[in-house]
């Protein structure tokens, strides 16, 4: 996925990054090698903090080039974006490093969209593709203000009713080192295409650790898919039963027990008037869940409680007696 | 031994009770995630016919300070400088109106946003307890009782967040977190940005100070260090019904308001550029408590978006003086 890989290194450059240089971050980009590669020199075009890592891998799973990239990090606060074709907007980079400064193991996350008016597995159903995409992007002119993509993106599987929901897993998360050392970096055992259930496994593993204290959400950025026929994220044949699959791994994994992150989110960032309809969305939605939930007298984010290092959340005191799911 | 952080001034004129609720809700036995070392409260009284007892203010933790003073103006302008003065912290916290509690997290978030800067500006939302706005609270059948009684019915003593379920969005911010914001009773600088200001300006000597507030806020908003302008959204200080100058129903009230305006105006010769209007960042929770405010707030941000884009104007007229990229429209 060259071309949308571009799209999304251009994205994190400091080209289109706002208030950050690039002596602030790097990028590392881990390619495993296939027939349509990028290009180094246009890589490297792209500035002096971005490092190009061709490699030769023999498995589908991205999960031993993560461990590389993991290896040749030189900053002790790491992003990871398992899948190249997600776009970010123009301050990730600056909420980022914010983040890093607030707890020494934040854990902070950018909610995911897709480009274009459907959820990309259904691209045949709702005759998508690439090229309607391409268009889109250009009328936007995206890299002038990235904030546009919001304008012609929708919610993301992984958090469709927005920010006050637990996220399933998320595509663009950074945290410390240290988080990611304590769950022992990208489990190996994750060889399934396109890492099969990795993300949400790490994702659940590093918000759960005693020591992340903060759990930060970006309400105003955004990550965006590009369309590129990947391994679930195209309407192909054998997806469902692919999912089923992954999820069994997952399952075995945390013994039947896996579930989305049920933090109370810290919400860091300001919101642009393209992502302000999204924030309205999730305020509506977390609405709803919040008078759902306290029906029920079930707490609100109850992994703040079954978290060994619990700090403090609001609405325990509200119920003289609460129910854990 | 560690320097002490930040300092919280608190003035307060006439109004014991309320004070004590405020100054309840800034202490370690009701903030979150923090710890008594980690920051201090000056509490400034200007001595009348009804103040504090002084013991039952030292009570509620060893880092609290009491000074009672003696005052022969009608401005606080001056208790808040003696405050700054008697002040540890590198960063303080100035509420002006002693009558104005606040939520769970507001010392941690405070403490967080210096974290990011030591010029970080950080306010904290204003609502009004009650029904409505407290200037019409007389024709309203609003009292203190009946705010007592209010306060009484949520036990805001065991989660302070239910403030929000008994009140309403202040005038300083009428559109809430994600607009413009005219002034804050409850804000966050560094000691060497107030300085730099010049403190509290002592000429603001009106009625409980005039527009000082609206002064301090601008002034702070627009000095050239103060790079990062955090607001609370879902943390806030509520004002509690004491007969306060611009919040309690008065024949004259709007009259004074006048003499607040020109006051204003002579100090900044005609150039004050009223509202800040920068954009916010948005740092912190959201409890269910508060998320009924956000949805109303950005109903008007987006309204606000909307009529801005029609007029082709900047969003964010103010940031253009600061070296950050801020949404300023397409």
């Amino acid at each position: 996925m060259s071309r949308q890989a571009m799209n999304t290194l251009y994205s994190l450059s400091a080209r289109h990054q706002r208030n950050v240089n690039e002596t602030d971050y790097e990028v590392l980009v881990m390619e495993n090698l296939s027939a349509d590669n990028l290009d180094p020199q246009a890589v490297q075009a792209l500035g002096s903090n971005i490092r190009h890592y061709r490699r030769e891998e023999s498995s589908p799973s991205p999960v031993n080039a993560i461990n590389e990239g993991f290896r040749e990090a030189y900053a002790p606060f790491i992003g990871l974006i398992i899948d190249g074709a997600r776009m970010v907007t123009p301050r990730v980079v600056e909420y980022a490093l914010m983040a890093s400064r607030m707890s020494d193991n934040s854990l902070v996350a950018v909610p995911a969209f897709n480009l274009g008016p459907h959820l990309h597995h259904q691209n045949l159903d709702c005759d998508y593709d690439e090229i309607q995409e391409q268009e889109l992007l250009k009328q936007s002119h995206w890299q002038n203000n990235g904030y546009r993509l919001f304008d012609i993106g929708n919610l993301g599987e992984a958090n469709p009713r927005g920010v006050f929901q637990p996220f399933l897993e998320n595509n663009c998360y950074f945290t410390s080192r240290d988080n990611f050392s304590a769950i022992g970096y990208a489990d190996e055992r994750f060889q399934y295409p396109g890492g099969g259930s990795l993300n949400l496994h790490m994702f659940r593993s590093i918000g759960m650790l005693p020591q992340c204290e903060t759990y930060c959400v970006m309400a105003g950025e955004g990550t965006f898919h590009q369309f590129h026929g990947g391994v679930t994220t195209a309407q192909t044949e054998g997806r469902v039963e692919l999912l089923a699959l992954f999820r069994e791994q997952l399952e075995i994994l945390w013994g039947g027990h896996f579930s989305a992150l049920e933090r109370e989110p810290f919400l860091i960032g300001a919101i642009t008037s393209h992502a302000q309809k999204f924030l309205h969305y999730s305020c509506v939605r977390g609405l709803k869940r919040f008078n759902r939930l306290h029906r029920k007298k079930n707490i609100f984010c109850q992994d703040d409680f079954l978290r060994k290092n619990y700090l403090y959340q609001s609405d325990i005191s509200d119920f003289t007696g609460y129910n854990i799911r | 031994m560690k320097k002490l952080e930040l300092s919280i001034i608190v003035i307060v004129y006439n109004m014991p009770k309320q004070a004590m609720n405020t100054l309840y809700s800034f202490s370690k036995k009701y903030q979150e995630n923090v710890l008594e070392s980690d920051y201090e409260i000056v509490v400034i009284e200007n001595k009348s016919s009804n103040t504090l007892d002084r013991n039952a203010v030292l009570g509620l933790g060893s880092n609290f300070q009491y000074y009672l003073r003696d005052e022969t103006g009608v401005s606080p302008a001056k208790a808040l400088n003696f405050g700054v003065e008697k002040a540890s912290g590198k960063y303080l916290g100035l509420i002006i109106d002693g009558a104005r509690m606040v939520t769970p997290r507001v010392i941690e978030y405070v403490l967080m946003a210096f974290r990011q800067s030591p010029y970080s500006m950080v306010a904290v939302p204003g609502y009004n307890l009650g029904p409505s706005e407290q200037q019409y609270h007389i024709s309203h059948q609003y009292d203190e009782q009946a705010e007592r009684k209010l306060l009484d019915s949520i036990h805001w003593q065991h989660n302070g967040y239910r403030l929000f379920d008994i009140a309403n969005l202040s005038g300083a911010n009428p559109k809430g977190a994600l607009q413009l914001f005219l002034e804050c009773n409850c804000l966050f600088t560094s000691r060497k940005i107030f300085d730099d200001i010049g403190g509290a300006d002592e000429r603001f000597n009106l009625l409980g100070g005039g527009a000082i507030n609206l002064h301090i806020y601008r002034k702070i908003g627009m000095h050239k260090n103060s790079q990062y302008y955090f607001v609370l959204l879902g943390e806030g200080s509520f004002h509690q019904f004491h007969g306060g100058v611009t919040t309690s129903s008065k024949k004259d009230r709007e009259a004074l308001l006048e003499l607040f305006r020109i006051q204003l105006d002579e100090i900044w010769e005609g150039q004050f550029g009223g509202a800040l209007k920068r954009e916010p960042i948005l740092f912190g929770s959201i409890t269910s408590h508060s998320l009924p405010f956000l949805i109303e707030s950005s109903q008007y941000a987006n309204s606000r978006f909307e009529k801005m884009a029609t007029r082709s104007a900047a969003f964010w007229p103010d940031d253009v003086t600061f070296h950050r990229h801020t949404n300023s429209g397409d």
